[in-house]
């Protein structure tokens, strides 16, 4: 039997597979370009959307951003009219305290220029000042050139010279003995007459003590009352050095004395017709400022002496009579006499036979200073009779050597 | 060439040297499964017209079958590895233009045949077969074109002087 076909039935044409697969495969490849453009747009759309939204976004982002931008610059614009409104405040009180500034500067320049004026009159005056210490620093410098070139003086005397100038004690000693003896001789040897009263006394009439600084002669009258007529006063004045050297001049530490003398017996009725005389003797001189006192000294019935035995002179008043009147009763006896009395018992001794004199011993012999012997010494040279040999040459003492 | 590589696989490129010879692999191989694919099917159609007692049918696509056999023998044992395209560095642009219209050719055949091949089967199962015999001629025609295509490129390929730059 035959079995009918299940498949091959042949119930209709395939028609035309190939040209139909062609065409399918034409379609499917439109188809897929179709799905693929499609798919393209959509991707496309896509990518608009997620611009758009990106977009979106980002105005939303710009949006918050802008605001809070906007806050911020509304804060910063508000802080910058705070801040302007301080700065236009502080610039006005800066304003201010320039022009108060200004003023004080006005005020300081004013006070300063008034200071420069005040400075620079200060100034002349303390230039003057300066001048005026100037003038004197050059007086004083002046001085002290004296001062200097005494000092060269002495500094180029020999040794000799300057031995002369310091006086030992044994040759104040003499001199005193000397000057006492003298002014003794004087008082034996003649009277007086009172200045004041004009009465005349004897040379009997004198009461004289004699200490060893000094003597006091007086002559008086009255018998139930004694008053002094004519006093006169001599006071030896030795200025010892602290080390005991005597060579400074005497000054000041007899002034006290001096003024004790003028004030002494002033008012007493009794006393203006008493005349009394000071007599300050020094072995070494005086000082020109007592000299200077001493010379302009004026009493109606008073006088004041200074004897300088190294210069054998008499400072006193000139210019009052009375006082000039009495200087020959303290004149001492001038070097060149005492030089040449010396060399006149140089000479009897030598007739005697000595032939050599040291100036140290004929000093202690005949009681005169040491410098008279080495000038009786000089001038026996000068005249011939013999020669020195000074201490350097190997003496102990300068010698006189008999030719 | 970009479609190309749509439908053969990754990495198909004649320009570099290196991948010349596994894009004709690559090449070779989607042709023998697209064909083996049309085997399979004809296979199929012909099984049931021996259920149906269609001799004549049998024959005509047992036919079709074994070109198809030969055909893919033909693509999977080629072996032209010494031609100069995958020996030479530099190659014009001209003979890889030929090669890429080659495979292109090859495949646009190779999609009409397979999908001519599922036709037949659909028409088969809605039992419109009256026609059969000539639509498996047909398909068996173009089988031989393709194989003919096959065969030209296999020749360009195998010529000793490839066109330098």
């Amino acid at each position: 039997m035959n079995k009918e076909a299940m498949f091959f039935r042949d119930e209709g044409e395939m028609g035309d597979v190939l040209g139909e697969a062609k065409r399918l495969l034409e379609e499917t490849k439109a188809l897929e370009g179709d799905i693929h453009s499609q798919r393209e747009l959509v991707e496309e759309y896509r990518e608009h959307i997620e611009d758009v939204r990106c977009r979106h976004a980002i105005k939303e982002l710009i949006g918050e951003a802008v605001e809070d931008f906007k806050s911020i610059v509304d804060g910063m614009v508000s802080e910058w009219n705070t801040k302007k409104n301080q700065l236009e405040k502080r610039e006005e009180e800066i304003a201010m305290h320039q022009r108060m500034i200004l003023e004080a500067e006005k005020k300081i320049e004013s006070r300063i220029n008034e200071f420069e004026i005040e400075q620079r009159e200060r100034a002349n005056e303390e230039l003057k000042s300066i001048a005026e210490i100037t003038e004197n620093v050059k007086e004083q410098l002046a001085e002290i050139e004296k001062t200097k070139k005494a000092i060269d003086n002495i500094l180029t005397e020999d040794a000799e010279a300057i031995r002369d100038r310091v006086l030992s004690k044994e040759d104040v000693e003499f001199l005193r003995l000397n000057y006492f003896s003298l002014v003794q001789s004087r008082l034996a040897s003649k009277g007086v007459v009172n200045p004041l009263t004009g009465e005349e006394y004897g040379r009997g009439d004198w009461k004289i003590e004699v200490e060893q600084g000094g003597i006091i002669a007086r002559i008086t009258r009255g018998i139930i009352r004694e008053h002094i007529s004519v006093g006169f006063d001599i006071k030896f004045i030795i200025p010892e050095d602290e080390e005991g050297f005597i060579y400074r001049k005497a000054g000041k530490e007899v002034f006290s004395v001096i003024i004790e003398f003028i004030q002494a017996g002033e008012g007493d009725k009794g006393d203006k017709n008493s005349f009394n005389a000071l007599t300050l003797v020094s072995p070494t001189g005086w000082s020109e400022w007592i000299i200077e006192k001493v010379e302009n000294i004026w009493s109606m019935n008073k006088s004041v002496y200074l004897v300088d035995l190294s210069k054998r002179k008499v400072f006193f008043n000139d210019g009052d009579k009375k006082t000039k009147m009495f200087v020959e009763w303290f004149v001492p006896v001038s070097m060149e006499e005492e030089i040449k009395n010396m060399v006149a018992k140089l000479e009897g001794e030598i007739e005697g036979g000595v032939l050599q004199f040291r100036a140290d011993k004929v000093a202690s012999k005949y009681q005169v200073p040491r410098k008279i012997v080495v000038g009786a010494f000089r001038a026996m040279v000068e005249e011939g009779k013999g020669e020195i040999i000074s201490p350097e040459e190997g003496a102990k003492d300068v010698l006189f050597v008999v030719r | 060439m970009e479609k190309l590589k749509e439908k053969i696989i990754p990495g198909y490129d004649y320009r570099v040297k290196k991948n010349r010879l596994n894009s004709d692999r690559a090449m070779r191989d989607k042709l023998s499964r697209e064909l083996k694919k049309s085997y399979n099917t004809l296979k199929e159609v012909s099984d049931l017209a021996y259920k149906d007692k269609r001799r004549d049918v049998v024959e005509h696509i047992k036919d079709v079958l074994n070109t198809l056999d030969l055909f893919r023998n033909e693509i999977e044992n080629a072996s032209y590895g010494l031609s100069p395209l995958f020996k030479q560095e530099e190659v014009s642009d001209d003979v890889l233009d030929r090669m890429v219209e080659f495979d292109k050719e090859l495949l646009n055949e190779l999609e009409v045949i397979t999908k001519a091949t599922d036709l037949v089967y659909d028409h088969v199962l809605k039992g419109e077969t009256s026609d059969i015999i000539l639509q498996i001629r047909k398909v068996k025609r173009s089988v031989d074109n393709l194989r003919n295509t096959f065969s030209d490129r296999a020749d360009f390929l195998e010529r000793k002087q490839i066109e330098r730059v």
